[in-house]
């Protein structure tokens, strides 16, 4: 499921795989990543019940939902990723500019107005 | 596979810094908002963010042509008598459709038109200031305005002047639907021996990075065909045998119900997943709505004045079936029908159905239905003003009994003081 493992996989010959470095990726944020990978890659839940999963498995502090974007990038994890980025525009979904600032911690909000 | 967890060197700080997200994220995050409003306010946080997102939201296919069947009538009639019903299928004659990609098919622009509710921010807001349920309008050159039905004599409720300029970013603003219409109706192109067919409701969903969908349904009951323009902006039109009626977006794709109950989804090719029909009178108005993550099928049969009833089912997505909302009373061992949607209003209209919770829009109770459009009710009903529909009671009531539903509608005092 992940291109960046896969790849190192790829180009790695076998024989020398003892581990594959994935340095970026906290332990913490890796153990969620590979309960996503596992549940996706079992064929035993129906899609449905796997999109209500997957609402769960989203559902968590704004922190982890950082580092989760950024693992799911660095390991290339296309659905991963489509859903976190998915959960992120959500949160922000009906905020003023000054309440998302607030909730990402962003100090320097641009004021002017959109152009177009 | 296994991670080496000695050597963990961080490019992220241990705390998040969110306006530093790479640009590629940043872009993916902006093309999975929803509506202009929330695109905008994304694009305003800090340079980083704007930089990197999408410039104009998915739905901003303005301008837009939508192309105009002809429907010709195929024995034209000198003397029409007063009992002369001739809307059935077997008096008109669709015009050839097969050029309707080309550049000189007959067509009309529309105008996007969308619904928000708007309240103060989230520290100002009170017992008292009730939110607005704005909606614009922006036609194909460009311009906007607040949305107003323009038959005064149809419309529901009272028409209002309001043309201060709204600061959008100091409201908590909540997008609650879009959809196209023709603005102007007046009939450019007439002629005796046949009428242009006008969309009644057109609505759009976009998909990750491709041009919208867009689908156009002709009427509400009787036959028309429904207009289809897939990714590659190719217009075709779908069967009209089967009277397909109300259209919806849900979780991203367009549903459509026909006159049987029978339902099913469009696009991207024609169309896909077929519900098997409920059951029911064909005579009775069907609604698509979605609320709370469901989609929701509203069946109304009308006998002005003696009878106005509703009958709800909920979509279950895993049977791919309709399903009554119904609860089965132990004691008299039999199944009634759950009268209760809570705190919930659903708000049914031709194109922008929508729910919400009447805490959320600061009314006494909700378990009820409001008419905000003339699209649905019969004419006896539109002009005694009765519009809203408590389930609890059965009833359907004029506006005048409830002021508070429809007044929603109307610019606040927290707006207009400002």
């Amino acid at each position: 499921m992940s291109k960046t493992v896969k790849d190192a996989i790829e180009t790695i010959p076998t024989d020398e795989i003892n581990s594959i470095s994935l340095s970026l990726v906290r332990s913490e944020i890796l153990t969620k990543v590979i309960e996503y990978c596992k549940k996706h890659n079992s064929a035993q839940m129906s899609d449905v019940d796997l999109m209500d999963w997957d609402v769960e498995f989203a559902n968590v502090h704004y922190t982890t939902l950082f580092d989760l974007v950024l693992s799911a990038n660095y390991m290339n994890i296309n659905c991963l990723l489509d859903l976190v980025c998915g959960k992120i525009a959500d949160m922000i979904k009906g905020k003023t500019p000054g309440e998302i600032a607030k909730l990402f911690d962003i100090k320097d909000v641009s004021t002017y107005e959109e152009d177009n | 596979m296994s991670a080496r967890n000695g050597k963990r060197s961080r490019i992220i700080s241990t705390a998040a810094n969110w306006s530093d997200l790479p640009r590629d994220l940043l872009y993916l995050i902006s093309r999975c908002i929803d509506n202009e409003i929330d695109l905008i306010r994304f694009r305003s946080i800090c340079s980083n963010w704007r930089s990197s997102s999408i410039p104009t939201h998915h739905t901003n296919i303005l301008p837009f042509k939508f192309p105009l069947l002809k429907y010709v009538f195929s024995s034209y009639r000198e003397s029409e008598s007063d009992d002369d019903f001739s809307d059935c299928i077997n008096d008109y004659k669709f015009s050839d459709s097969m050029n309707i990609n080309d550049t000189n098919f007959p067509f009309e622009y529309l105008s996007k038109r969308s619904i928000f509710l708007i309240k103060p921010p989230q520290q100002q807001q009170t017992t008292l200031t009730r939110p607005w349920l704005i909606r614009f309008i922006q036609n194909s050159f460009g311009k906007t305005k607040i949305f107003q039905p323009q038959d005064t004599f149809d419309s529901l409720f009272p028409s209002f002047d309001y043309s201060n300029v709204l600061d959008f970013n100091e409201l908590s603003v909540l997008h609650l639907g879009t959809d196209f219409i023709i603005e102007d109706e007046d009939d450019k192109h007439s002629d005796p021996h046949y009428h242009y067919l006008h969309p009644r409701t057109v609505l759009a969903v976009t998909c990750h990075g491709r041009k919208p969908l867009v689908l156009g349904a002709m009427c509400f009951i009787t036959p028309r065909p429904m207009l289809l323009r897939d990714y590659d902006e190719r217009w075709t039109p779908i069967s009209s045998s089967t009277y397909y009626g109300d259209i919806c977006v849900f979780k991203g794709r367009i549903y459509a119900v026909n006159i049987f109950g029978r339902t099913v989804v469009v696009g991207p090719s024609e169309l896909t997943v077929q519900l098997p029909a409920q059951p029911s009178d064909p005579v009775s108005n069907k609604l698509l709505v979605e609320s709370e993550g469901k989609l929701l099928l509203v069946e109304l049969c009308e006998s002005f004045p003696d009878f106005f009833g509703i009958d709800l089912f909920q979509l279950d997505e895993k049977e791919i079936k309709w399903v009554r909302l119904m609860d089965f009373d132990e004691k008299k061992n039999e199944w009634v029908k759950l009268r209760d949607i809570g705190d919930r209003v659903l708000f049914l209209g031709s194109g922008c159905s929508f729910s919400a919770y009447a805490s959320e829009l600061g009314l006494p109770k909700g378990n009820c239905v409001v008419f905000f459009d003339d699209s649905v009710l019969c004419v006896g009903n539109l002009n005694c003003g009765n519009c809203v529909f408590h389930l609890d009671q059965d009833r359907l009531s004029p506006a005048s009994e409830y002021p508070e539903y429809l007044n929603l509608f109307l610019p606040p005092e927290w707006i207009l003081k400002s």
